[in-house]
């Protein structure tokens, strides 16, 4: 099985540390037979990249402003596909209160209606007529008008008797 | 080895590294994708399924039951959905304090509710009704006190906003809203509501944002209109209790009709009972007898229109025609039959006018047995009215061949035969308009048989001349009406209890105006009256005026009399038209046979006799379904039960009389 260590020692560059100097390859029996390649560990390299000036790469910056053009214009177009989805499930949030609220609604009306009904009964309102000494009128206090229900003899009579003040 | 050899290999062995991950990492996405397709395809449905339970929910939506109006719209019965309160008695830290707020706010034997909860706790019960449908009052104090131990749960309530108005009619419904009574019942499958399923799409908080109905959708209930007048029905119905309180009966009904169409515009019953209070067991029975189409009653005197309308059709008496009363004493059948008043002879239409029952019985003979059978079933007598009323009871009219010697003179005089009092409506329609038996209905625009002729115009004219003369100068000057020309007839007959004939009458009366041209029928029958103040002329006639007259102004029928018409005679000579009983023995109203159309009525028409005879109904309230059916077979008690759980409701009541053939209902619920 190869390890880390041994994969690194296959590149180049770590080739140039097994040439570094050993740092503690003691071999006195005391200490504890080193570890392959711990020496690696110790090799520092010191770089000075102060005087490095970074080349202009036009075709680079073209390729990242592609990629995130090209991952804008991906995401803007996921949202526009998905925005119907969106709105669909926003309407139905909003048709649900709807709907509960027009289940609210309706039984304020008919609890209305019940308390409408209770007050217009016949009892009631014969009770309300008692007290307030309303009386049947009887047949004849009845006047029925001749000819249509529509009041169209009324009506005459409400016009001659106009003319006759004109007059 | 040098240095590019060593960069070489090493290359080839990264690179050869790298095709093996590439390889691996193929083989891994190979795996992810059989699991995808054995995910996504194969067991599709089945992770569908896992999945919709998770945020989709079948909910069971139940609609509204169908209103009940009147003709103009007036809402008799009506549907709302109301809180049921309920509570998890293991939640209950305080079963005390607990039923003391419960029983102050929604009225309950606090007491009782206490042991109803240690009972629920000592059995480890998580759920305990306190009080279903409450009103919408309790159910707002109680929801403002915001205790989480107070569970609600909204129901559907039928609410009755006129109480009392029209019970008989409307009916009634149990608690679980199935029609227990009148219209409510036999049109249930009309006004039920279908209940359907939902489906509810919910996130994570159980909000809704999708809702789709299934192929099973719910259809709230149809409204159903009636032919009934509200204010002709309150009308009808306190009138009823006034004469019937006045004058000690023990229960009557009034049917109003149109004679033209045979719509229904009062039907009024008594005693009665609010239908938004449910039965208690301490409730009188029979104050949910329909008395106009369940009890049938001998009538009397008002039935001589059918005798006199036979003669005047198969003989050659008319209304001049004089006819014999023996001075008020006829030898016949080997006794002697004496008359209310000594009449030495009197014309056909003082023998209706006076209502002499020997001048009938003369009529009565002239006509014979088998026409004057046939002139009964002519006006539909013997024969159901037809409405969607449970008990409708066809009442009794034997065959000539089953008469005695003496039953052509007690028919002629209203004896020996049952009819209810919307047969009598109807029959008195056929005079009204002309000569045509209509069907009685209830329900506006419902199609009925088409009306057919029974009797020749010319003599229903000449037999409403008669009936005129009745209220004019005859028995029923009682029911004159102010600027109204009337007519109709008294009947008093003898009401027969242990088989024999008392003194208590069933007092009617049966009449219609205008005469000329009749809007409306009214028919008033009143049990249980005694003495002089007890004839029809006293208790119903009166009944008769009020309700005609308000009924001629609501229906803005122009009057045909110059003026008010002068106040009747005071004297109460003429008044007497109690028709002779005792020629033969009481009749007692047989078994009627059940045919299919009367398999689901359980409320049969009931007559005292009967009644006095039949087992009494056990309490089975409380009582699971095995349970119920041990004690009925047990009783031998015929039982119909419907739903599951407990036994909660039942009709008739503990303690009823349940008369031969009927059922009792029980509803059970969990």
């Amino acid at each position: 099985m190869a390890t880390l260590a041994a994969i690194f020692d296959r590149f180049p560059f770590a080739r140039t540390a097994v040439q570094a100097p050993a740092v503690s390859r003691d071999t006195t029996g005391y200490l504890i037979r080193p570890i392959a390649n711990e020496d690696i560990y110790h090799f520092v390299k010191r770089i000075d990249n102060s005087r490095v000036v970074r080349d202009a790469d036009p075709r680079a910056g073209r390729a990242c402003w592609k990629v995130i053009g090209t991952g804008l214009a991906g995401t803007v177009v996921l949202m526009i596909l998905m925005l119907p989805s969106v709105f669909s499930l926003l309407a139905g949030y909003q048709l649900q209160a709807l709907r509960s609220e027009r289940q609210k609604l309706q039984t304020a009306i008919a609890t209305q209606e019940l308390q409408e009904s209770r007050l217009l009964s016949p009892e009631a309102l014969y009770k309300v007529a008692t007290e307030k000494n309303y009386v049947a009128p009887t047949a004849d206090k009845m006047v029925y008008l001749e000819g249509n229900r529509d009041g169209s003899r009324l009506a005459q009579n409400l016009r001659q008797n106009a003319e006759l003040q004109q007059q | 080895m040098d240095e590019k050899e060593y960069e070489s290999s090493s290359l080839e062995f990264s690179l050869r590294r790298l095709r093996r991950f590439a390889q691996f990492t193929l083989l891994w996405a190979v795996v992810i994708l059989l699991r995808l397709v054995q995910i996504q395809i194969v067991r599709h449905g089945e992770f569908r399924r896992l999945a919709d339970a998770e945020h989709e929910h079948l909910i069971k939506v139940e609609l509204p039951r169908g209103a009940i109006l009147d003709r103009n719209g007036q809402r008799l019965a009506m549907s709302l959905p109301v809180d049921s309160v309920y509570v998890n008695p293991l939640q209950i830290r305080d079963a005390g304090v607990a039923s003391e707020i419960l029983a102050s706010i929604l009225n309950l034997d606090q007491q009782r509710l206490l042991a109803d909860m240690n009972d629920a706790m000592a059995s480890h019960r998580g759920f305990l009704w306190i009080k279903r449908k409450l009103e919408p009052e309790e159910s707002a104090r109680l929801r403002s006190l915001n205790l989480d131990w107070i569970n609600f749960q909204q129901e559907s309530r039928r609410f009755y906003p006129y109480k009392e108005l029209a019970a008989h009619v409307v009916g009634s419904v149990g608690i679980d809203e199935g029609g227990l009574e009148g219209v409510e019942r036999r049109l249930n499958n009309v006004l039920a509501p279908h209940v359907g399923l939902v489906r509810v799409s919910s996130d994570v908080r159980g909000h809704g944002f999708a809702e789709e109905m299934t192929s099973d959708a719910p259809q709230a209930g149809q409204d159903v209109r009636l032919t009934l007048d509200s204010r002709l029905q309150y009308i009808a119905e306190r009138e009823l209790k006034r004469t019937i309180v006045d004058h000690h009966c023990w229960n009557g009904s009034v049917v109003a009709m149109d004679p033209r169409t045979g719509e229904i515009l009062a039907m009024a019953s008594y005693p009665t009972f609010d239908p938004n209070t449910p039965p208690e067991k301490s409730d009188d029975p029979k104050a949910r007898f329909n008395n106009a189409v369940s009890v049938p009653f001998e009538p009397g005197s008002v039935f001589k229109v059918v005798t006199l309308t036979a003669a005047l059709e198969t003989t050659s008496i008319r209304p001049d025609t004089v006819i014999p009363c023996g001075s008020g004493v006829l030898h016949m059948f080997g006794r002697t039959i004496h008359d209310h008043e000594a009449y030495a002879a009197l014309p056909m239409w003082g023998v209706l006018a006076h209502s002499s029952n020997i001048g009938a019985i003369q009529i009565g003979l002239r006509v014979g047995k088998q026409n004057l059978y046939d002139y009964v079933r002519r006006f539909g007598f013997g024969e159901r009215s037809g409405l969607p009323l449970p008990g409708d009871a066809r009442g009794l009219v034997r065959p000539p061949k089953q008469w005695q010697a003496t039953s052509i003179a007690s028919v002629s005089m209203g004896h020996e035969v049952l009819v209810t009092t919307v047969q009598l409506a109807r029959a008195c329609s056929v005079i009204a308009n002309g000569g045509y038996l209509v069907t009685p209905h209830l329900v506006m625009n419902q199609q009925v048989a088409p009306p057919r002729q029974v009797i020749r115009p010319e003599t229903t004219f000449t037999m409403r001349r008669m009936m005129e003369e009745v209220v004019l100068v005859g028995t029923g000057k009682n029911a004159r009406l102010d600027g109204y020309s009337a007519a109709g007839k008294t009947g008093t007959a003898q009401i027969a209890q242990d088989g024999k004939y008392t003194h208590l009458y069933n007092s009617s009366f049966m009449g219609f105006a205008p005469v000329a041209n009749p809007a409306i029928v009214v028919v008033v029958t009143a049990s249980g009256a005694t003495g002089h103040d007890g004839f029809g002329a006293e208790v119903s006639a009166p009944v008769f005026k009020t309700l005609t007259q308000a009924a001629l102004r609501f229906m803005d029928v122009p009057r045909d009399l110059p003026g008010s018409s002068p106040d009747p005679d005071t004297g109460k000579a003429d008044d007497n038209d109690l028709a002779i009983a005792d020629l033969a023995p009481p009749l007692a109203l047989p078994e009627e046979t059940s045919d299919a159309e009367d398999e689901s009525e359980s409320q049969r028409a009931v007559f005292s006799d009967n009644l006095l005879a039949a087992p009494k109904v056990p309490n089975f309230v409380g009582l699971s379904v095995r349970a119920v059916m041990q004690e009925a077979t047990a009783d031998g008690i015929p039982v119909m039960v419907r739903g599951h759980g407990i036994a909660r409701v039942q009709a008739p009541l503990a303690g009823a009389l349940l008369p031969p053939g009927e059922k009792v209902r029980i509803e059970f619920s969990d």
